[in-house]
């Protein structure tokens, strides 16, 4: 029940705030918020099929929790995180017009589970005719989305909660802007994103002197911390980290080198056991690095 | 436009439920569009929405809300129930409160009260639904006992009495001594409750009604019974007992003399191997009676109580007297010992009172085919049951499924259609009118003041198994040649139910055999059983118990 009571109010207050952005239709649009929307677009379109589906087997409540979250945590937490314009500033009228028709997609999709706030909100949103009505509007559809391009918004999603864990443990306020060093390229089309939501500067490369890194999927990250680190606490930590990713190498390395194992082992299993090698390898060389960039 | 900083759902609910009304946003007609149908489980006219309704409503709504959106033509059919025992114990209770007896007054008299009870409260469940924002189309709101609707029932019974599937019989029945009615089998809960088993002796009759020395040690957990004993039987191969063949006993305190019998049913490596049959109280020993003949004797009315064929200990309730007859047992030297002993006892679902195994007069359906074409309809997959694990259970009981009792000795329901004539046969019809005809086709002379109708009436469900065709066309119901009207022929079959696995069997399975037998088609292709909500105790949450909420928080409910 108190969910219920939360999730109401988190409605109001998300239509509230994007109701209370001023709006610059002469603005350029961004390129974080060209991104946000085609992550959000996307990952709207995921989430429909998904509900569908569970409809269709009769899974009401995951259909409703998958709703809950987009709502709650992508749209709420990361989509108007990205997009809101600064204090006292304006939001472009394309991303402005885009984040409208994803509430009303939204409210839509969440109608059916809470009548009466969706139909509030929908009837403010637009003038309406008389007699006009939520409950005969039609259910958002599916479009094309790419899987790719959804788990790549994942490792940016991944990196933010890094740098601000960073912030959090170095004591580093979210005003300050940080320089975070990207292994390489995999996330290029995201970077403006990412400099956004972390407010920081985004390099390639690897940080030099002392610094924080973190992996993302496989993408080596570095924030350098020249006033901010301790370096004996950074150098305990990588080499505990690397410690254990070399035992955990050698107990793949032993598996893949056991006779038995490979002749029995499915195609598939070998495989995963492979690839585990080569990103414990990788891991490896990137905490090998950042040591060195301790200057060790 | 500006909002309000916090949002006030009770405000925002009213305004847009009133809105939805006025524009009439839940009422279906028969288009061009594919239709999507749900049927409300009918909830019982006797008081508030508990937590089970409010979660398969909720889901219901749920279910309206999307198929609407996806352009489909929906339709949520709502009403009510009559509840025939919950609602007549509500109103006999009220009455009770006002000083009135139900042994007072007439039947047209009762009927009132209840049809004002229906009046009065009838509504508020209803009222209730509208607030938890459901999409019911009110227009099509239906009662189990509108006239239209007690009209499909009846015509129901004539169809399946004409077809010889009804039928009278004299049979051991679950008689509820505080409901006053017998009840189904389903209907009663079987609890591990402590008995004890008395060990008696009866002694060997001279052949003359005196006793001589020797004895048999019969062993009983109702004791207050014997004086209705009909024999004692033993199983023939019983080395033990070879002496008693041929023989009669005597029934302690009254030495009324009863023979001794031989019949397999006894066990012999099971207690003395003596076992007293008393036809009357026992469903076994009234099938050991028909076999071997013997007589009949009830000695317990339908209150519970001793009658005057007991002989001694006459109008005591039956726990009562067997406490007392214990008593004169021991002071006669018949009672051996006592043994402590629990076993599972029958009890009312509704009342909680020990069911009295009874003989009455009752009806019932046979329900071999019917069940066999429902198990049909679910294993070959026209009915769905969600989740699947139900199958299994469905399967069991429609394998094993036994005649439906379907009468009840009650006057708030519909009223069965069979009448009597002076010489004692019966004519069935959906009128008195018909009724008299079929009379008078037997002999002329008959006239209205001859026929007697049956003061019984019908189970509840012997209603709400014809919901989902009945709330559409109560023409078709008895009548499966009658042409369908247009809305049963687009909205039938419906699409999904909502409803608890506690009536999968009563109310769910009936439906789907009413389906086949009317509509040749199942009612509904999806049955969606829910949980049941249960409060600390893990007991059911129900209206008997008084444990519903009594304020909502609507919208902290979805």
């Amino acid at each position: 029940m108190e969910q219920g009571r939360n999730f109401c109010g988190k409605i109001w207050n998300a239509w509230r705030l994007i109701n209370g952005w001023s709006v610059d239709t002469k603005a350029e649009q961004p390129a974080y918020a060209l991104e946000a929307v085609k992550w959000f677009d996307n990952l709207l379109s995921r989430t429909i099929t998904e509900v569908e589906d569970h409809y269709g087997k009769f899974r009401i409540s995951d259909a409703l929790m998958a709703i809950y979250k987009l709502f709650w945590d992508d749209f709420c937490s990361w989509y108007l995180e990205l997009v809101k314009p600064a204090f006292g500033g304006a939001i472009d009228g394309i991303t402005y017009e885009a984040t409208v028709s994803f509430f009303d997609k939204l409210i839509k999709l969440i109608h059916p589970v809470m009548p009466f706030i969706t139909e509030e909100l929908w009837q403010v949103m637009e003038k309406r005719n008389p007699g006009e009505t939520i409950m005969y509007q039609r259910t958002p559809a599916a479009g094309p989305f790419s899987a790719e391009f959804l788990d790549k918004f994942v490792l940016l999603q991944d990196a933010i909660v890094n740098v601000r864990a960073i912030r959090a443990q170095k004591g580093i306020p979210a005003k300050q802007v940080l320089d975070l060093y990207v292994a390489d390229d995999t996330l290029a089309e995201l970077y403006p994103a990412l400099a956004k939501l972390g407010n920081v500067n985004v390099k390639e490369g690897a940080a030099e002197g002392a610094s924080a890194s973190f992996i993302v999927g496989t993408v080596q990250m570095s924030v350098p911390l020249a006033d901010f680190v301790n370096v004996d606490e950074e150098r305990g930590k990588l080499e505990a980290d690397l410690a254990y990713q070399k035992k955990f190498l050698a107990g793949v390395r032993g598996k893949l080198s056991n006779q038995g194992f490979v002749a029995h082992a499915p195609e598939s299993v070998i495989a995963a056991e492979r690839k585990k090698e080569a990103d414990a390898l990788q891991r490896i060389e990137a905490l090998e690095n950042s040591l060195k960039a301790l200057g060790l | 436009m500006e909002l309000n900083a916090k949002y006030n759902p009770s405000e925002v609910e009213d305004k847009w439920y009133s809105y939805w009304i006025n524009n009439r946003c839940f009422h279906s007609e028969p288009d061009s569009r594919e239709p999507y149908t749900i049927v409300i489980p009918p909830p019982n006219v006797t008081g508030i929405l508990h937590m089970g309704h409010v979660l398969n409503n909720t889901l219901n709504d749920v279910l309206i809300r999307k198929a609407r959106m996806d352009g489909k033509n929906a339709c949520w059919v709502p009403g009510t129930d009559h509840a025939s025992i919950a609602t007549e114990s509500k109103v006999v209770a009220k009455l009770k409160g006002m000083g009135i007896s139900k042994e007072d007054i007439t039947r047209e008299e009762f009927l009132k009260y209840a049809w004002e009870w229906k009046e009065e409260h009838g509504g508020i469940i209803l009222q209730q639904l509208r607030k938890l924002g459901a999409s019911c189309d009110w227009d099509r709101t239906k009662f189990t006992m509108d006239p239209e609707l007690s009209k499909a029932v009846i015509n129901t019974f004539v169809y399946f009495y004409k077809k010889g599937l009804i039928y009278r019989g004299v049979r051991m029945v679950n008689w509820d001594p505080e409901g006053l009615t017998a009840v189904s089998d389903e209907e009663v809960i079987h609890r591990d409750t402590k008995s004890h088993f008395y060990h008696l002796k009866y002694y060997i009759s001279d052949g003359a009604g005196n006793p001589t020395d020797d004895y048999l040690v019969i062993a009983t957990t109702r004791p207050e019974t014997i004086m209705a004993d009909a024999a004692i039987c033993v199983n023939p191969k019983d080395e033990r007992h070879f002496r008693l063949h041929g023989k009669k006993v005597l029934i302690p305190l009254i030495n009324r003399e009863i023979p001794v019998i031989e019949d397999d049913y006894v066990e012999m490596d099971f207690g003395t191997g003596c076992l007293k049959v008393t036809p009357a109280h026992d469903a076994h020993d009234y099938e050991i009676g028909l076999r071997h003949n013997l007589p009949v004797m009830d000695i317990i009315d339908d209150h519970g109580r001793l009658n005057e064929k007991a002989q001694i200990l006459v109008g005591q309730d039956r726990f009562e007297a067997r406490k007392n007859i214990v008593k004169m047992l021991e002071e006669s030297g018949n009672l051996v010992k006592v043994e402590e002993y629990t076993s599972p006892v029958g009890y009312s679902e509704r009342t909680n009172a020990v069911i009295e195994p009874k003989l009455s007069a009752q009806w019932f359906l046979k329900m071999e085919d019917l069940a066999a074409k429902a198990l049909e309809s679910v294993e070959s997959g026209a009915v769905k049951l969600i989740p699947d694990k139900y199958r299994n259970t469905y399967r069991h009981w429609m394998e094993n499924v036994h005649d439906w009792c379907i009468s009840r000795q009650l006057w708030w329901g519909q009223q069965i259609p069979a009448y009597y004539l002076p010489d004692g046969k019966i004519v069935v019809e959906s009128t008195p009118e018909e009724a008299l005809k079929a009379a008078q086709a037997i002999n002329p002379a008959y006239t209205a003041a001859d026929l007697r109708q049956d003061e019984d009436v019908l189970d509840t469900w012997f209603s709400s198994w014809l919901w989902p065709i009945s709330v559409f066309d109560t023409e078709r119901p008895g009548h499966p040649e009658h042409k369908p009207n247009r809305d049963l022929s687009y909205y039938y079959p419906t699409n999904d139910l909502v409803t608890g696995p506690d009536i999968l069997f009563f109310w769910v399975a009936r439906m789907i055999m009413a389906g086949n037998e009317f509509m040749g088609d199942v009612p509904f292709h999806n049955v969606y059983l829910t949980g049941i909500v249960r409060d600390k105790l893990g007991r059911k949450m129900s209206k008997t118990l008084g444990n519903s909420p009594d304020r909502w928080q609507r919208h902290l409910l979805r």
